[in-house]
């Protein structure tokens, strides 16, 4: 990777939705918003699966997906390539992130409706800068 | 012009993409991987059945460009002070250069998601940095579309207008 995760840690507080694209077996692709994506290690990120019915079944089908984060202090755009390598339905992770999901579940009247299933887990293949390019665009990664 | 999708945008989500919103655009490449890259101008057909989007010319930046005819692609569109979201399922019809129209496109979705962006809490100055400012066209017919609000309905299909 060109790009170190810790270099770009800030796009993983979930202060900015990410984009996933995964791919069905027949070649078509399907977007979703992810609340955050969870920074794991130097080589994976993780994500909570609450209603990613359409993109779980594509993951199963074809594990390699496309995130799209962005940097909230500099508006940076990161492309990263992922590949699933597992879903955790217990653990530390996957209490840690019920826990959280449960207090916003209840926060917005959503308990019983905002269910978590999984903590996916994804090694992460390739990180890449996304140069938008435009006029106003001074700062640097 | 009809290009031969499904009639999926009546006028109430005309009026909806003309909105504050957030728009992405996935593609597959030869492998399946899939990619997505944003839209920064989307304007539906006359014939309620395609839609032409605006993405960055820069190849670097869209891999969506690397999309031919009859490939096939998804958008999601985002209200970002409500969250309503919508995705159609469809296929590339054809590329074109950016007309004058276009860039008047590109200006107005452009400015409307940053007058709402500090409503959200984004800072609408550097979030200027999230689109393009060279673009090309590309007309996208839809054949399929899902409502993708956050929530239990997520996924749910909509038919198409009567």
């Amino acid at each position: 990777m060109t790009i170190a995760l810790s270099e770009i840690s800030e796009c993983f507080l979930g202060e900015i939705p990410t984009m996933m694209a995964t791919c069905s077996e027949d070649g078509t692709p399907n977007l979703v918003h992810l609340s955050q994506v969870f920074l794991v290690d130097d080589s994976h990120v993780a994500i909570s699966n609450q209603f990613l019915a359409k993109s779980a079944a594509n993951l199963a089908a074809n594990p390699v997906a496309s995130l799209v984060c962005i940097d909230p202090g500099t508006y940076d755009t990161y492309r990263l390539v992922v590949r699933l390598l597992r879903s955790e339905t217990d653990g530390d992770r996957f209490d840690g992130a019920r826990t959280s999901i449960d207090a916003i579940a209840a926060l917005t009247g959503m308990t019983g409706v905002l269910q978590l299933r999984s903590i996916d887990v994804f090694r992460v293949v390739d990180v890449a800068l996304v140069p938008y390019g435009h006029s106003d665009d001074t700062s640097t990664p | 012009m009809p290009v031969g999708g499904t009639r999926l945008i009546d006028d109430e989500v005309r009026v909806f993409l003309q909105g504050p919103v957030s728009a992405m655009l996935g593609t597959a490449d030869g492998l399946h991987v899939a990619d997505v890259t944003r839209i920064a101008g989307v304007l539906a057909s006359d014939d309620q059945a395609s839609m032409r989007v605006l993405v960055a010319a820069n190849a670097t930046v869209a891999r969506a460009n690397a999309a031919q005819p009859g490939d096939a692609v998804a958008l999601l569109v985002t209200d970002i002070t409500n969250y309503r979201s919508l995705q159609w399922k469809g296929t590339v019809v054809a590329w074109h250069e950016p007309t004058p129209g276009d860039l008047t496109l590109l200006d107005g979705h452009v400015e409307r998601f940053l007058a709402a962006a500090p409503t959200v809490g984004l800072d609408a100055t550097k979030a200027r940095r999230c689109f393009p400012s060279d673009v090309v066209a590309l007309e996208v017919a839809v054949n399929a579309l899902f409502d993708q609000t956050p929530g239990p309905d997520a996924g749910r299909r909509i038919e198409q207008t009567p």
